[in-house]
């Protein structure tokens, strides 16, 4: 297996000792503005070429057809205490860098332990043999592919595009009309959600009806 | 409350995972009770024939297992492989992996002891081993499961597999179906009279039964009074402690629970004690098939159990709403209370 140097993104802002960080990349999903159009979906599934059965993003709804119908987008959260790295006995799953959590299908026996461990369903199995790769778990790669050379045929057939490599974010994020899905570092993502917070007011009524539907 | 109920399946899809949890349990408790038999036999025959019985026995049941276990891998040359690939020791599923490691060689080497007749000291020396080791075997199923303090902040997100439950239900369901294993070998093992050159070891193997039997019955009460804990605080848990608990005892595992476990695994021999006692003590007679059932009802009910704690785990924690309150460090507000949390 030809091992690559990853690509990894930085932070513009310089870190203590003037070295540059890398970034901590996060997702955020706003389930103010998601309208489950499910354009992230389709996304994710188009620009890695997902084989049916899996979903690496999917959009979920609750309480559907009844006042406070709630959607939100659930991609894997990239944890920095990840459950899935914890129980993996190969060390298959593991965090780069920039805090993505990325899986090796090469080292990945799959036995499944990180499908019962993760709260968000992320790493999931697929049926058959997809990806080229029998039987091993597949999961969100934050459009960052694999430990592969970057954009080679290999990468592309195990874990799907490089995004991340071509200094872009994921598909889904991308894509998101509303722009409930943001991605990027987190000190960004947790600047944006701050600005929202301030927009509309926090509370209760920020998450419920009442807002947008209410007296 | 709004929430978001997930469920996933892999182990429960296929037979391996629970029969796996099924055999590895028998093993470990088959392992302890020949090691334990052989350790406190002293002069008595039964208790030597009863090690005797058991240490045969572990060895398919334990190989059976552990090739069950592997091939549910999608790489099961790498599960062969082990030591060189499970490198995190952090999880569960590597300690196991030593675990089944170091107890499928000493049992095949404890039943060798006794085939071979290498002598007491070398055959005790093995059982001093033996019995944590066994104890470990079925422990540590019930510790995969759970995920006990692997996962940081001591958080597993599938309500049903409780780690202050589970490893101990498995202990105990592991002896009593181990004690039932013994006791159907001991049965079946008399009926071959080749076996045996005298007819005093015919007669031995009827006293191993009813000693595998009475045992049984004290692990079987334990055993259900542990699952009564379990299921009355999974009742009064959290979300989805309570979800897990509709699921098993009131939702569609339910038919299972009830009849498959409770009724067969634990009411069942139970009540073929009892009446196999009245025929015993009130007519003098020696019914032998009531014995059979008994044994084959606890392996059965045992079999059971591991199949539906696998289904129930198809069941994750609930996301709870808003997603702020998801554990996304970084961003996200506190960790959803998940079991043992």
């Amino acid at each position: 297996m030809a091992q690559a140097q990853v690509t990894i993104p930085y932070r513009e802002a310089d870190g203590p000792q003037g070295k540059k960080e890398p970034a901590r990349m996060k997702f955020y999903v706003d389930v103010k503005r998601c309208i489950e159009c499910g354009g992230c979906e389709v996304a994710c599934k188009n620009e890695n070429n997902v084989p049916p059965g899996i979903a690496r993003i999917r959009v979920v709804t609750i309480n559907e057809g009844e006042p406070g119908e709630t959607n939100v987008a659930v991609p894997c959260m990239h944890c920095s205490k990840a459950p899935c790295v914890a129980v993996c006995p190969v060390d298959a799953l593991y965090h780069r860098p920039d805090g993505i959590v990325a899986l090796n299908k090469e080292t990945c026996i799959g036995c499944g332990y990180c499908l019962y461990a993760c709260p968000f369903g992320a790493p999931q199995f697929p049926k058959g043999s997809a990806f080229g790769a029998r039987g091993v778990m597949d999961k969100c790669t934050y459009c960052a592919g694999g430990p592969e050379v970057a954009f080679s045929e290999r990468e592309r057939r195990l874990y799907g595009a490089n995004r991340i490599a071509e200094g872009k974010l994921p598909a889904c994020a991308s894509v998101c009309a509303t722009k409930a899905l943001i991605a990027g570092d987190a000190e960004e993502v947790a600047n944006v959600v701050r600005q929202r917070m301030v927009a509309r007011g926090a509370g209760g009524g920020a998450w419920g009806w009442e807002a947008a539907y209410g007296k | 409350m709004e929430a978001i109920v997930l469920w996933q399946h892999k182990w429960g899809l296929t037979f391996h995972i629970p029969w796996y949890l099924f055999l590895g349990g028998l093993a470990g408790g088959t392992m302890t009770i020949a090691a334990l038999a052989d350790l406190l036999a002293g002069t008595r025959e039964r208790y030597r024939y009863l090690a005797r019985v058991s240490a045969y026995l572990t060895v398919p049941i334990i190989v059976v297992g552990g090739l069950s276990l592997t091939f549910h891998l999608g790489k099961p040359e790498r599960g062969f492989g082990f030591p060189l690939f499970f490198t995190n020791y952090q999880s569960w599923m590597t300690i196991g992996g030593w675990i089944l490691g170091a107890f499928a060689p000493l049992s095949i080497a404890y039943a060798a002891a006794w085939y071979f007749n290498l002598g007491r000291p070398i055959r005790r020396a093995m059982a001093v081993v033996g019995v944590p080791l066994g104890v470990l075997m079925s422990l540590y199923t019930g510790f995969l499961l759970s995920a006990a303090w692997v996962v940081p902040g001591d958080r597993w997100y599938v309500p049903l597999w409780d780690n202050r439950y589970l490893p101990v239900l498995f202990v105990l369901s592991g002896l009593s179906t181990g004690l039932a294993a013994c006791g159907l070998g001991a049965l079946v093992s008399g009926r071959l009279p080749w076996l045996f050159t005298d007819d005093r070891m015919v007669e031995e193997t009827w006293a191993v039964a009813k000693i595998a039997s009475l045992a049984d019955v004290a692990t079987i009460l334990a055993e259900g009074a542990w699952v009564y804990l379990f299921f009355a605080s999974l009742a009064v848990g959290t979300l989805g402690q309570q979800m897990a608990f509709k699921l098993v005892a009131r939702g569609d595992l339910s038919p299972w629970f009830w009849w498959g476990f409770v009724a067969t695994g634990l009411a069942a021999p139970l009540l073929a004690s009892a009446v196999e006692t009245i025929f015993e003590r009130i007519f003098h007679a020696r019914p032998g098939w009531i014995l059979y059932a008994k044994f084959i009802l606890v392996l059965v009910g045992g079999l059971v159990l591991r199949y539906i704690v696998v289904w129930g785990g198809d069941l994750k924690a609930p996301l709870i709403f808003p997603p702020s309150m998801w554990p996304v460090p970084g961003i996200g507000g506190p960790p959803i209370p998940g079991p043992g949390g």
